[in-house]
C-alpha cells in the first residue's frame, strides 16, 4: 500500500494519464490484496515497475542519466527492471490462477480459529507493517535530515571546485535568456517604480562637473547661434522694450513706407520709367558709413573677423 | 552662459524691425514726408492759436471790464506761424536732424555728407520750406525723392529708424544677429 502510495508519487505531474493509469492500478491492487499478505504486495510493485515503463517516464529517466552521465548505472537499473519483470509475470500468472484457492486458505491462515484476535498472523503482520513503517519514517526523516545538513556545505565544497561561471557561460544562451527575461518584464517600468532616481541623478550630477563636461564637449558658440536664431532674440528685446504706443507708430511708418512706394510705383509706371528709382543714400554718406564701419571693427576682438565683412573688403 | 558668448562675440541687437531694416538710409518718398510735414504743421498751428489765445488773455487780464476779443488779420497768423516754422525747423533739423513729425514718421535730414546740418543750413532750408512748402512735391516724380529744397540745397531726407542722436545711420554690421538671421 505505501509502495503504491510512493508509486504514484514517483509519476511525474506532467503524465496525468499516467497517474489515473497507476492509481487505477493501486485501487485495484488494494481491492485484490485486501488482506492477502506481502504477496500482493510485491506482486503491485512489479505492477508499478512495468507501468512506469512508459515512453514519457523513460524519456525522463534517459534526460536525468543523461544530465547525470550515469549511462551504466541506467543500463544496470533497466537490466534489473527486465529481471524484475520477466521473473514477476509467470509469478503473477500463477498467482491469479491460484488466487481463488489460495485466497480462502491464505485468509483462514490468517485469521485461524480458535486463536485470540490479537496473536492471529494477521494481527501480528499488521503490527510488524505499523513497526516497518515507523521504521522507513524514521529512516526516511534521517535522511531527509542529514541531506539537509550537509547539503548545503556539499554544494559549496562541489562549487568552489567547479567553475560554475565558465559553464554557465559554455552551456547556457545567456543572450536568449536575458532577451526572455527584457519581454517579459516591463523594464521601464520596473526601474520607475523601483529605482530612487532622484538620487541616482542627484549623485550622478554631484559626481561629475557638468560646467566643465559641457564646455569640453559642446559647441556652446554654435549652439548659442542656433537658439538666437530660432528664438529671435532681437525681436523678443524689442517686443519687450517697446509698448503699445510703439506699435501704433511702427505700423504707421510702416505704412507710409508702402504708400512711397505705391506713389512712386504709380508715378513711374505713368512717366513710363523703366528703371527703379534710387533713393539709397549719397555716395559721400557710403563712405562715411564705411569709415564707422571700420572704426567699429577695430574695437572688435580680432577673431570675430567676418569674411562678409563689407569694411575688411574695402 | 549665452550672454557671455554673446558678449564675446560682440554681438549686436539691431532695434530697428526687420521689415523696416531693408529702408533705413534711403530717401523718404511723399506719403512719409507729407505725413511727417503734416504733423509739423499741425504743431505749428496749434502753436500759433496758443499765442492768439495768450494774448487774448492778457488783454483780459490787463482790462477786464473793456475786453474786446483781439481781431487780427490773417496776414499776421502767416508771419507768426512762418517765424514759428524757420525757428522750429531750424532747431529741430540744426541739433537732432528731425522735427517731431519726422521722429513720429521716422525719417531724419541729413546733408549731402550724410551728416547733420549746419546751423545755416538748417536755417535757409527752414525758411525755403515755410516760403516754399509745395516744392516738397518734387519727390513724386523725382528719381531720387528728392524735394525742391533737397535738389537746391543738396539735402536728403531718410529713412532712419534709430533713436540714437547721431546724424549717420550705421547699417546692421555684418555680425549682427539680425542680418545673419535674414540671409
Amino acid at each position: 500500500m505505501n509502495l503504491a502510495a510512493s508509486t504514484s508519487r514517483a509519476i511525474p505531474p506532467s503524465s496525468p494519464s499516467r497517474h489515473q493509469d497507476v492509481a487505477v492500478e493501486s485501487r485495484d491492487e488494494a481491492s485484490s490484496s485486501q488482506g492477502s499478505g506481502d504477496q500482493a504486495t510485491g506482486d503491485v510493485s512489479s505492477r508499478a515497475l512495468v507501468s512506469l515503463r512508459t515512453p514519457e517516464t523513460n524519456s525522463t529517466v534517459r534526460s536525468l542519466s543523461d544530465s547525470l552521465v550515469v549511462a551504466g548505472l541506467t543500463q544496470a537499473m533497466d537490466t534489473t527492471l527486465g529481471v524484475v519483470v520477466v521473473v514477476s509475470k509467470p509469478l503473477i500468472a500463477v498467482g491469479q490462477w491460484l488466487e481463488p484457492v489460495v485466497m480462502p486458505l491464505l485468509h483462514a491462515a490468517a485469521h485461524p480459529p480458535l486463536v485470540p484476535a490479537g496473536l492471529s498472523p494477521a494481527a501480528m503482520l499488521t503490527r510488524l507493517r505499523r513497526a516497518g513503517t515507523t521504521a522507513r519514517n524514521e529512516l526516511v526523516n534521517g535522511v531527509d535530515t542529514e541531506v539537509r545538513t550537509r547539503a548545503t556545505p556539499l554544494a559549496k565544497a562541489v562549487l568552489e571546485r567547479v567553475d560554475t561561471t565558465a559553464i554557465v557561460l559554455e552551456a547556457v544562451d545567456l543572450k536568449a535568456i536575458v532577451t526572455a527575461a527584457l519581454d517579459s518584464i516591463d523594464l521601464t517600468d520596473t526601474v520607475v517604480s523601483r529605482v530612487d532616481l532622484e538620487r541616482v541623478v542627484t549623485a550622478a550630477l554631484d559626481a561629475m562637473d557638468l560646467t566643465a563636461l559641457v564646455r569640453d564637449r559642446v559647441d556652446l558658440a554654435a549652439l548659442a547661434d542656433e537658439v538666437i536664431e530660432d528664438v529671435d532674440l532681437p525681436e523678443i528685446i524689442r517686443e519687450s522694450s517697446t509698448g503699445v504706443a510703439s506699435d501704433v507708430v511702427r505700423g504707421a511708418r510702416m505704412g507710409a513706407i508702402a504708400g512711397d512706394d505705391i506713389v512712386a510705383k504709380w508715378v513711374d509706371r505713368v512717366l513710363l520709367r523703366r528703371r527703379a528709382r534710387r533713393t539709397d543714400v549719397p555716395h559721400e554718406r557710403q563712405e562715411i558709413l564705411a569709415d564707422d564701419q571700420a572704426t567699429d571693427e577695430t574695437v572688435r576682438e580680432p577673431s570675430a573677423a567676418d569674411p562678409n565683412d563689407r569694411s575688411a573688403h574695402e | 552662459m549665452i550672454g557671455q558668448l554673446m558678449s564675446e562675440r560682440q554681438v549686436r541687437v539691431d532695434p530697428i524691425p526687420r521689415e523696416a531694416r531693408p529702408y533705413q538710409g534711403n530717401r523718404a518718398g511723399v506719403v512719409t514726408r507729407t505725413a511727417a510735414g503734416g504733423i509739423d504743421y499741425a504743431i505749428i498751428v496749434i502753436a500759433t492759436l496758443s499765442t492768439y489765445a495768450s494774448y487774448g488773455v492778457f488783454v483780459f487780464l490787463l482790462n477786464p471790464r473793456g475786453v474786446q476779443w483781439p481781431t487780427w488779420p490773417f496776414f499776421v497768423f502767416l508771419i507768426i506761424g512762418f517765424v514759428y516754422m524757420v525757428t522750429y525747423l531750424t532747431l529741430a533739423w540744426a541739433t537732432t536732424g528731425r522735427t517731431y513729425g519726422a521722429r513720429v514718421l521716422g525719417v531724419r535730414v541729413v546733408n549731402f555728407r550724410g551728416n547733420k546740418v549746419s546751423w545755416p543750413s538748417a536755417l535757409v532750408r527752414a525758411a525755403f520750406c515755410a516760403v516754399f512748402p509745395v516744392g516738397l512735391y518734387l519727390c513724386i516724380v523725382n528719381r531720387g525723392n528728392r524735394s525742391v529744397q533737397d535738389v537746391v540745397l543738396r539735402t536728403s531726407v531718410i529713412h532712419d529708424w534709430s533713436s540714437h542722436h547721431r546724424a549717420d545711420v550705421t547699417p546692421p554690421p555684418p555680425e549682427s544677429l539680425d542680418e545673419e538671421s535674414t540671409r
